[in-house]
């Protein structure tokens, strides 16, 4: 259990937190500059918050009434930075030693052999950091904090300065570690498929506070969410329930009230919740549904707001109750003569529709 | 070969700047973090206090340490009565001179090597366990080591050829507290050119040999 109620200025942005963490994999997600960063470095005792306090496991970490503030290495709390910062002038096996592992007072300790084995970096402990690639860096470095036996592990965003393939192989890894290895994990990304991946609770800070919380599906799906989506450049993000899914037509039906989502074959059981995203601007809006046309999706919704921005229209639409955004061009909005109460169609192609999580 | 007193004065210079250079690694070492690694009030002040010898006329910080370091001043005075040391105008002299002129080199040299340690390198060894004392010789000082020893080798240069400030504060007493560019200056005085000549030479070889060692361990990197 980890109790976080401080306060910290930095320049002009203020962070200030008060939560209790007590699930095994906590993510906080927010957009760049909202906080994530300093919020991992107060729980590391890397900087010192201003006011309030800390506590781990009954432990006080920071106090500001006790004037108390545990230095980092006291902390015992694992921490993958985003760039790794690997010791450059010590080769890996160097690396994921430096960190002495805490007294036995559980009976857990991690053995570096199986953290070695999980990640696959047997065969470049001989090498030293420049000599790696950035995934090969990046797994070292969770090595090198898993190597400390911490009794907690902090992640920044250890997956973001990778590439797509790379980090796709990465997150089976960190997926193993959680099954593996029994360390309540604070994983801080802006990346909603690495929540869905691994996380049973997750956070929206948003300009230095804790916005929304709850269970990553319906997080995600409920309006809280807007930030989070706003900043992954995704506006529209629901949970469905799935109707079924057919190998054989390669297409997985959602509903979405009366009216069905068909997407991309995913294997998935019928009355499943499937988290998907659109972005608006992958929304056609169509005044009538008789046209005959390849998309799959021909769903009747009624405009309920306008917001027109520069040169865009962002259409708040609803579609059996639940609020899609539909960005069109000022042009159409003039030709097809939108207006708040329209009833109109909209056409989403299935492969424009992004499956968040894999049933 | 050289003479006896050319030799005295050689082996003097090169002791002289060899424990200077020992005395004052240590407080360099750390007043270069403290000034590389730390935020704090005061840290100009201190910046300017311990650079102000780099740029001061070394006759003024000769006088400086004359007025300090006499019997009746007020350090030489305590060394006196305590210790019954008498620093002005010995051998002492000569290292205390030098060691104050060359500091600044020396501390300039490792503030820019530390500087260049990136911070969250020592932030992320103190989140593995590591006190600052083991971040200092397991990150910090094995990464700036080259810049470290760069700046020991210019302060050591540096040692060799102070004149002013030794002048002032160990005079320029043969075989007692004449250096080498003292022993120079010395024999030109008195018409001994080929002396002159010979120190020229070999003071001339040292700064090259010096400077070439710390300019190549600097673009080594």
């Amino acid at each position: 259990m980890l109790k976080l109620s401080f306060r910290k200025r930095l320049g002009n942005f203020q962070l200030e937190i008060d939560q209790i963490i007590t699930e095994k994999v906590t993510a906080v997600l927010g957009p760049s500059g909202s906080g994530k960063s300093t919020l991992l470095n107060c729980v590391s005792g890397i900087l010192h918050p201003d006011e309030g306090e800390l506590l781990f496991s009954g432990q006080t970490l920071y106090s500001s009434q006790q004037k108390k503030c545990l230095p980092p290495e006291k902390r015992h709390f694992g921490y993958v930075f985003q760039e790794g910062y690997l010791f450059p002038h010590l080769k890996v096996r160097q690396n994921i030693s430096y960190g002495r592992p805490r007294r036995l007072d559980s009976g857990k300790r991690i053995d570096t052999d199986a953290i070695i084995a999980i990640l696959e970096i047997g065969e470049l402990l001989d090498r030293y950091p420049s000599q790696l690639s950035g995934g090969q860096q990046q797994r070292v470095a969770i090595a090198r904090a898993l190597g400390m036996s911490p009794r907690f592990l902090l992640m920044d965003e250890p997956l973001t300065s990778l590439d797509a393939g790379l980090k796709n192989r990465i997150l089976p890894y960190l997926y193993h570690i959680k099954q593996a290895f029994d360390i309540p994990l604070l994983y801080v990304t802006h990346s909603i498929s690495e929540v869905m991946a691994l996380a049973d609770e997750a956070f929206v800070l948003s300009e230095g506070r804790i916005t929304a919380r709850g269970e990553p599906h319906q997080l995600l799906a409920s309006p809280s969410a807007l930030p989070v989506a706003q900043m992954t450049g995704v506006e529209n993000i629901l949970a469905l329930p799935v109707v079924v899914a057919s190998e054989k037509r390669g297409v997985t039906e959602l509903a979405l009230g009366e009216q069905r989502l068909i997407v991309s074959y995913t294997k998935a059981e019928p009355g499943a919740t499937m988290p998907i995203a659109i972005r608006a601007r992958d929304i056609i809006v169509a005044m009538d549904p008789d046209l005959r046309m390849s998309a799959r999706n021909i769903l009747r919704g009624t405009i309920r707001q306008i917001a027109v921005q520069g040169g865009r229209v962002m259409l708040s639409v609803d579609i059996e109750g639940h609020l899609l955004s539909v960005e069109v061009t000022s042009d159409a909005h003039e030709q097809l003569e939108l207006a708040e109460g329209t009833v109109c169609y909209f056409i989403i192609k299935a492969s424009a529709i992004n499956l968040l999580w894999e049933a | 070969m050289l003479t006896a007193a050319e030799v005295s004065a050689l082996v003097l210079s090169i002791k002289a700047a060899s424990l200077s250079l020992l005395l004052i690694l240590p407080p360099g070492l750390l007043i270069g973090w403290i000034l590389a690694k730390l935020s704090f009030p005061g840290k100009s002040l201190l910046n300017t206090v311990v650079m102000l010898p780099m740029v001061l006329p070394p006759v003024v910080s000769g006088f400086f340490l004359l007025i300090l370091f006499s019997k009746r001043g007020p350090i030489g005075g305590m060394l006196y009565r305590f210790f019954g040391l008498e620093i002005v105008f010995s051998w002492l002299a000569v290292v205390l001179a030098i060691s104050v002129l060359s500091f600044p080199l020396l501390v300039r040299g490792i503030v820019t090597a530390m500087e260049a340690v990136n911070p969250q390198l020592e932030n992320a060894a103190r989140t593995l366990g590591a006190s600052p004392l083991k971040v200092f010789f397991t990150v910090t000082l094995p990464l700036s080591y080259r810049g470290v020893i760069g700046g020991a080798i210019l302060s050591f240069s540096r040692s060799l050829g102070e004149f002013g400030a030794t002048m002032m504060v160990a005079g320029n007493i043969p075989r007692k507290t004449q250096t080498l560019p003292l022993a120079i200056y010395n024999f030109v005085q008195i018409g001994q050119d080929v002396s002159a000549y010979r120190l020229v030479f070999l003071s001339t070889l040292i700064a090259f040999a010096t400077l070439w060692i710390a300019e190549r361990l600097y673009i080594r990197k």
